[in-house]
């Protein structure tokens, strides 16, 4: 009894020190997001200050990505050829292992005051970023007369925002708050392989269309009644390119009403890929069988198209059959096509000289020979449309005919055609859940684990939740 | 009143047993080579039984060693995934349809981890960060379990159930504060704040503390007390007395420490911001990716395989001290 006595007393103050804790851990909090948009930085960069005296300011900035080491050996000859224009600028990089590792770090980072200058992002990431108020807005940099895009004489050889893949430049502008948060470095897109092979000795016409794809797709059915004729890689993908493509509202950067997906088009729309899934025509990676992706299915005979990712070119490749390369499908003389793949953001806690150090290096590595250069390397695109040009990314390409290496040069010729089909879907808390939720609802329909309504509800339901949490 | 003791305990005279000799029935002589005892129970002869518990303890040893072997193919089944992915090609781990064994055994993964894996700096992170932490561990265990059994203290109780409720705590929840707290002390920037930041906030573990407390309870007073006729200060004696008899428990809080350490991924992937201060498990995710960033999982298995072995040897050498450790304190860790 005297135990349980002397027991409560101590339990009652454990608790109420507990609470005090997690009151003080607020208020610390508080005061780390006042630091973030104090004064110890400007949000317009101090132009008159290094006006003509670029050279004379040291600065020392780090950048963080994902690259491995082939990729970071190439970043690390570019920062060569930088400092041989600015010596004055020291670069540290380091990979921060994947893009949910680079997330998580920067998430951490933020509220300690420990960001780097700049780091690789996807919209979302910046999103998230954005509403702790930690992204610089790179408007006054672009637009910048002395260290801006497109100037006479640049050292840094960065041509005008006119020379950006217009898809890719828009991404960086489709947040909550007017402004440039994030600019393009490397990205990708999603096309169509289909087996060349096949389709010649079939005298099959490659679609260009949805209409004319399940039209060939049911003339392959009776050639080959065991295939399915046509995979999506990313059921995500499908289901957002379709309703760019139809005119069917996805989402919104309205806060009121950010998800618009719950829609009758978009439900008549997943009921129509349900009726070709059940004819036997198509498949996507989330209803396959083990989850295989559509790439290894096409390259294992038994699919005859794909849509992938351009990144991930090489597993479409195939030793067995000739791989062709075509635009996704369009509805009704749309053009439009995904855009993915990482951008770059610099963060708005480095002192103004950082700040203008980072942007100088970007202008470097995103110019038209670097960005060609990345591009061969990864296989991702060009960010700009002058890149296409370059011999880097024309002739003097390694192509060992036989190899996967032939199939990527493909796709390099192929995409300079599509350079004004890219679209984004805007960025927001929660966005990314959106993303997930709309592959999550072409995979249970096409599986006939969920009803259409039941689907769409279940899907809304998880966005709301996360955007409010 | 004589009582007759032999009466009472239903004896018999001598004589009486003389007559009872003679009043046995004389035998014949019987060949009891031809007669057969038949006990039975339950419907059962002895013979019959011996061959019921015979079948009966076959049956359950098969059913044990039935459970047994399912439970030990799921424990090891990730294992084997883990080498035969380290021995297949990039285009069989995609494959739609997984083996079971490799098409194509591919041998150089493990010649190309070797040109592709810095396992020598990232070991000896590992082994650094990994033994200061221990080390650093076990001072404050043994300090703070010695208070809490031994000496007395006025909120001696009061400040072990503060320790215990942090216990219900989860650890990830203290990953930004701690974050906050070593960027603030300015250890992220260089690496020997950083290797600080990887193995300072570890020296404390209240389960350790308990279960060590736990342990020293167990210790009679009675060898407190002669030490201290003895002239022995509580310094001597812990060291002298204490520490010596609750060494298995030691072992084993080193030996958890160490593989904990070792398998640490989370905090030290978020402080260690540079390739050069990676521990052994970051270094395993960052290292392989194709120039498109695609995971390279032949790769990474490999390379895994043979990270994986040192501390396998470790629990195959030691498990005999991390049994009695564990198994003392009465508690599964």
């Amino acid at each position: 009894m005297k135990n349980q006595k002397s027991r409560f007393p101590s339990l009652l103050v454990v608790s109420l020190i507990g609470v005090l804790a997690l009151v003080g851990c607020n208020r610390s909090g508080d005061s780390s997001s006042d630091t973030t948009s104090g004064s110890s930085y400007s949000e317009e960069p101090p132009i008159n200050e290094y006006e003509g005296n670029l050279l004379e300011h040291e600065a020392s900035i780090t950048f963080w990505h994902t690259m491995g080491a082939a990729n970071r050996a190439v970043l690390d000859q570019m920062i060569t050829g930088f400092n041989a224009i600015y010596p004055n600028i020291t670069i540290t990089h380091a990979s921060q292992g994947d893009y949910d590792a680079l997330r998580d770090k920067v998430s951490a980072a933020i509220p300690a005051g420990t960001t780097p200058t700049m780091a690789y992002c996807y919209p979302d990431h910046v999103a998230d970023y954005m509403s702790a108020g930690a992204i610089q807005n790179l408007n006054p940099y672009i637009n910048s007369t002395i260290f801006g895009l497109g100037l006479e004489d640049d050292p840094t050889l960065a041509g005008p925002v006119s020379d950006f893949i217009p898809g890719y430049w828009q991404e960086g502008r489709e947040y909550m708050t007017p402004g440039t948060y994030s600019v393009p470095f490397s990205k990708s897109t999603e096309l169509m392989f289909y087996n060349k092979t096949f389709f010649d000795a079939h005298s099959l016409t490659v679609p260009t269309s949805w209409e004319q794809l399940i039209a060939v797709a049911r003339q392959i059915k009776t050639i080959d009644p065991s295939s399915t004729p046509f995979g999506y890689d990313s059921d995500a993908n499908w289901f957002i390119t379709l309703c760019e493509q139809m005119g069917i509202p996805y989402t919104s950067l309205n806060a009121d009403e950010h998800f618009l997906f719950n829609n009758d088009q978009a439900k008549d729309m997943v009921e129509m890929i349900k009726g070709w899934y059940d004819e036997g025509l198509i498949t996507t990676q989330g209803s396959s069988p083990n989850n295989a992706y559509t790439s290894t299915q096409f390259t294992e005979g038994k699919l005859y198209m794909t849509v992938g990712s351009t990144g991930g070119t090489r597993y479409n490749f195939s030793t067995n059959f000739e791989v062709g390369v075509a635009a996704v499908p369009q509805y009704q003389g749309s053009t439009k096509i995904i855009s993915q793949g990482p951008s770059i953001t610099v963060f708005k806690r480095a002192t103004d000289a950082e700040k203008i150090a980072a942007w100088l290096f970007y202008k470097w590595i995103s110019n038209t020979r670097n960005s060609a250069v990345y591009s061969v390397l990864s296989g991702y695109n060009p960010v700009r449309s002058s890149s296409f040009e370059t011999d880097v990314y024309t002739t003097n390409r390694v192509v060992t005919p036989g190899t996967e290496s032939e199939l990527i040069a493909d796709v390099a010729a192929f995409v300079p055609a599509i350079e004004d089909w890219y679209f984004v879907s805007p960025a927001f808390k929660g966005s990314s859940t959106a993303r997930e939720e709309v592959g999550g609802i072409l995979a249970n329909v096409l599986l006939g684990l969920k009803s259409i309504d039941d689907a769409f509800y279940d899907a809304l339901v998880a966005c709301v939740f996360s955007s409010e949490e | 009143m004589k009582f007759d003791l032999r009466k009472m305990l239903n004896l018999k005279s001598s004589s009486e047993r003389a007559d009872a000799r003679r009043e046995r029935p004389q035998y014949k002589s019987i060949d009891t080579k031809s007669m057969t005892l038949v006990l039975k129970e339950g419907g059962l002869t002895a013979v019959q039984m011996e061959t019921l518990q015979k079948i009966m303890k076959v049956i359950s040893m098969v059913l044990i060693y039935a459970f047994l072997a399912v439970m030990a193919v799921i424990i090891l089944l990730p294992f084997y995934w883990m080498i035969i992915t380290s021995l297949k090609t990039n285009t069989e781990i995609r494959a739609s349809q997984q083996t079971f064994w490799p098409e194509v055994v591919m041998w150089s993964n493990y010649v190309d981890v070797f040109d592709r894996f810095d396992f020598a700096t990232y070991l000896v992170n590992t082994l650094v960060v990994g033994i200061l932490s221990t080390i650093g561990t076990l001072f404050t265990t043994i300090f703070a379990a010695f208070a809490f059994a031994r000496l007395q203290f006025k909120g001696k109780n009061f400040l072990f159930t503060l320790l215990l409720a942090t216990m219900m705590i989860p650890g990830e929840m203290m990953v930004i504060t701690n974050y906050i707290t070593v960027a603030n002390f300015g250890w992220l920037k260089d690496q020997t704040g950083v290797f600080a930041a990887m193995i300072v906030p570890f020296w404390i573990s209240v389960f350790y503390i308990y279960l060590l407390r736990q342990n020293f309870l167990q210790i009679p007073n009675e060898l407190y007390l002669a030490s201290k006729v003895d002239g022995k200060t509580d310094w001597n004696y812990l060291w002298k007395v204490m520490v010596p008899l609750s060494m298995p428990t030691l072992i084993s809080i080193f030996i958890l420490k160490l593989m904990g350490a070792w398998n640490s991924f989370v905090w030290p992937n978020l402080v260690a911001d540079k390739q050069e201060y990676r521990l052994i498990t970051n270094g395993l995710r960052s290292s392989f990716s194709t120039t498109a960033g695609e995971p390279e999982y032949a790769l990474q298995m490999a390379a895994t395989v043979l990270v994986t072995v040192p501390l396998l040897l470790l629990f195959i050498f030691f498990r005999k001290y991390i049994m009695k450790g564990v198994g003392r304190a009465g508690i599964k860790g």
